[in-house]
């Protein structure tokens, strides 16, 4: 679906049942395009209050599903189907770029090599890295193990705002929550306006 | 080569609080009885000084500690060992010469033999971190840590457990579990296993006698190990699915150790240092009132033997693949050097009971529980084996028995009613040892499996985070039951 516009659509209903439609659906479809589910993949919520009122179960729960455009018809027409008891489309609204902060330390060359290679050299041209300025420390005296005197001879600390479309950044996010010593914010979507 | 620069920092730590001493011990003096009562506690800043040095330093100024550790350790032990000698003069030459002779250079001398042999022991191979897989490493971490020390089963162990779990996102809860059960509560069986509890066998403790913590041990560890197998299960679960998918395909390579011969030194280790605690063949006087048993002599030459045999035989390659230097061990050989002189006004004052000026500490830990309890939390915060060997003389100081010290730990060991019994004893030993893992600065080689792992890719919990997400709900839980169950239900 490369070169699409990606959606969000907030389905009125549980989420799991939400999830189970939706895969159900797009495997119906023999599976070319998939939907991709914000709960899963550690995206924000659009507001913090929305996320409190859900918790605290203040009103019904909203799923967010992304599916790219070319899709949106077909699962517009599913969910008006009677049968899709219970689920409502709430809102459409197309994703205009997302970002998500970081901060990495880590304590050998290879390390920060790995995570400059994930936020820098292999990040595709139409992703931006903001604010990234890593700061090394070495200290050759202290390399080898210590009991009472603990300095790690190679210290590399790096924060930064990755910015861009949708799929890249969203790609750099997986990779930097694989990663134990990158500490990822949740994904926060740039969204337009409602289409519905 | 900057570990080989600090070696003048030894030498001359041990010229100035030696020296003066010798030449003073023309003058005689005697060790008298009431050194305790006379010392006033101010005398015991320096020993504070030099613990709180240790756990504070390497939080907020690292880089300096890791540079100037040896000057800062041998600063403390000279502002208290240059007054002590002037005004105390044969008595404190005695004290002196005592500590370093009985306790500092068999404690040294264990330990590096202990770190030399099992540092040419390798895990080779690869495992599959699942939680089965982890949990029996723990547990295996856990059987041998108190008989190769501590260190050595977490030097040994914790690459491999790292190399088994080099796959998954979440492996913060591997290190603390390891911490927790090899870096600490596994040496709580012999003396081998722990520092404060070899300062007890040199003290006059039983080399068995460790084993009536057995049931304390085989609780706590049984606990860990269900709680960890429960929390690495979970969170097994929740790495992801190709992850885990692409584990199960990867071939594997046969485990294996390399370096076997060294378990042979390893046995001659326990065996010299059960012989030292069997035998008596008399004792080399050293001076009017220092007299060293001669079987503690074999010992301590033995240990040098077996330590460079283990050496010699063993390629640098094995060590090598360990990570090994002589870093920690130098680490300890400087810092004990300042802890053991200024540890001598707090002990000798503790041995004075009721007649000291720590009367009211004597006098306020007075059962088996705050035994536990106070001997741990200080465990927790300040290096364990002076701890051990401060509470331990608390102990013997309020059970004022006539004797030698080693007559008033038998009649300590063999009382079973009471204030003060065998229990008090398994109190201090297991609030020490246990407790070690209550932070990062309570044991020694939880700071080099915390470093170790770090560099391996693992987010480890800040120093109070470590405590507040670890410690507090995982291991104060498993010591409140370990008081119910054994000091205050019986």
């Amino acid at each position: 679906m490369v070169g699409h516009r990606d959606l969000q659509l907030t389905v009125e209903g549980d989420e799991k049942t939400v999830r189970g439609f939706f895969r159900g659906f797009f495997l119906g479809r023999n599976g070319v395009s998939w939907p991709l589910f914000n709960a899963e993949l550690g995206i924000a919520h659009d507001r913090l209050l929305d996320a409190v009122q859900e918790r605290l179960h203040l009103r019904p729960n909203h799923a967010h599903v992304i599916v790219a455009e070319p899709d949106f018809e077909a699962v517009q027409r599913a969910l008006a189907d009677p049968r899709a008891e219970g689920l409502e489309l709430v809102s459409v609204r197309p994703i205009e770029g997302c970002f998500f902060r970081f901060a990495a330390h880590v304590f050998t060359r290879e390390r920060a090599d790995a995570v400059t290679d994930c936020f820098v050299t292999s990040a595709p041209p139409e992703v931006h890295l903001d604010g990234w300025d890593p700061v090394v420390r070495v200290d050759e005296d202290a390399a080898g193990v210590e009991l009472y005197s603990p300095v790690h001879d190679f210290e590399w600390k790096a924060s930064g705002t990755v910015r861009g479309p949708l799929r890249p950044v969203l790609a750099i996010h997986g990779q930097a929550r694989r990663d134990d010593q990158v500490v990822e914010q949740p994904l926060e979507l740039v969204l337009g306006v409602s289409l519905l | 080569m900057a570990r080989c620069r600090r070696l003048p920092w030894l030498l001359l730590t041990l010229f100035v609080v030696l020296l003066p001493g010798l030449a003073l011990a023309s003058g005689g003096g005697g060790h008298g009885p009431g050194l305790g009562a006379q010392l006033p506690l101010w005398a015991c800043i320096p020993f504070a000084g030099i613990l709180l040095s240790i756990a504070l330093f390497p939080l907020v100024a690292p880089h300096f500690w890791h540079h100037h550790y040896p000057k800062v350790a041998m600063g403390w032990a000279v502002l208290f060992g240059v007054p002590f000698l002037m005004v105390y003069r044969g008595q404190a030459l005695d004290a002196i010469l005592h500590i370093y002779v009985a306790d500092y250079i068999p404690f040294i001398i264990l330990l590096w033999a202990l770190f030399t042999v099992s540092g040419g022991i390798v895990v080779r191979g690869s495992l599959k971190g699942s939680p089965l897989v982890n949990t029996g490493l723990l547990l295996i971490g856990t059987l041998i840590a108190s008989w190769v020390g501590t260190t050595g089963a977490a030097m040994l162990l914790i690459r491999p457990m790292l190399r088994a779990n080099s796959w998954r996102v979440h492996k913060t809860h591997l290190v603390v579990f390891f911490i927790f059960l090899v870096a600490n509560v596994g040496g709580s069986l012999t003396p081998l296993g722990d520092p404060p509890l070899f300062l007890g066998f040199l003290h006059g403790v039983p080399f068995f006698w460790t084993m009536h913590l057995l049931p304390l041990y085989a609780l706590v560890s049984v606990l860990l190990l269900v709680i960890f197998f429960v929390v690495d299960t979970r969170l097994y679960r929740r790495e992801p699915a190709d992850a885990r998918a692409a584990l199960q395909a990867e071939e594997s390579v046969p485990v294996s150790l390399a370096g076997l011969h060294n378990f042979g030194f390893l046995g001659l280790i326990i065996g010299f240092v059960l012989y030292s605690g069997m035998a008596d063949h008399g004792a080399v006087a050293f001076t009017e009132h220092l007299h060293v048993p001669f079987q503690n002599i074999i010992r301590d030459v033995g240990l040098i033997g077996v330590g460079l045999a283990a050496y010699k035989m063993t390629g640098d390659g094995l060590r090598a693949e360990n990570d090994f230097n002589w870093g920690p061990i130098a680490e300890v050989a400087y810092l004990f050097a300042g802890i053991f002189m200024t540890i001598i006004p707090a002990l000798e004052i503790l041995k004075a009971g009721s007649h000291g000026d720590l009367a009211w500490l004597v006098a306020g830990v007075d059962s088996d529980v705050r035994y536990f309890w106070v001997t741990g939390l200080l465990s927790s915060f300040l290096d364990n084996a002076p701890t051990y060997l401060t509470f331990f003389n608390t102990a013997l100081g309020s059970l004022g028995a006539p004797g030698t010290e080693v007559e008033q730990v038998q009649v300590l060991i063999s009382t079973t009613e009471g204030p003060l019994t065998v229990r008090t004893l398994m109190a201090i030993s297991a609030g020490a040892v246990f407790m070690g893992a209550n932070t990062y600065i309570g044991n020694a080689p939880n700071f080099m499996v915390k470093a170790i792992a770090e560099e391996s890719g693992v987010r480890m919990p800040s120093f109070f985070g470590y405590i507040l997400r670890w410690s507090l709900p995982i291991l104060v839980p498993c010591f409140v039951v370990v008081t119910f169950v054994f000091f205050l239900a019986t």
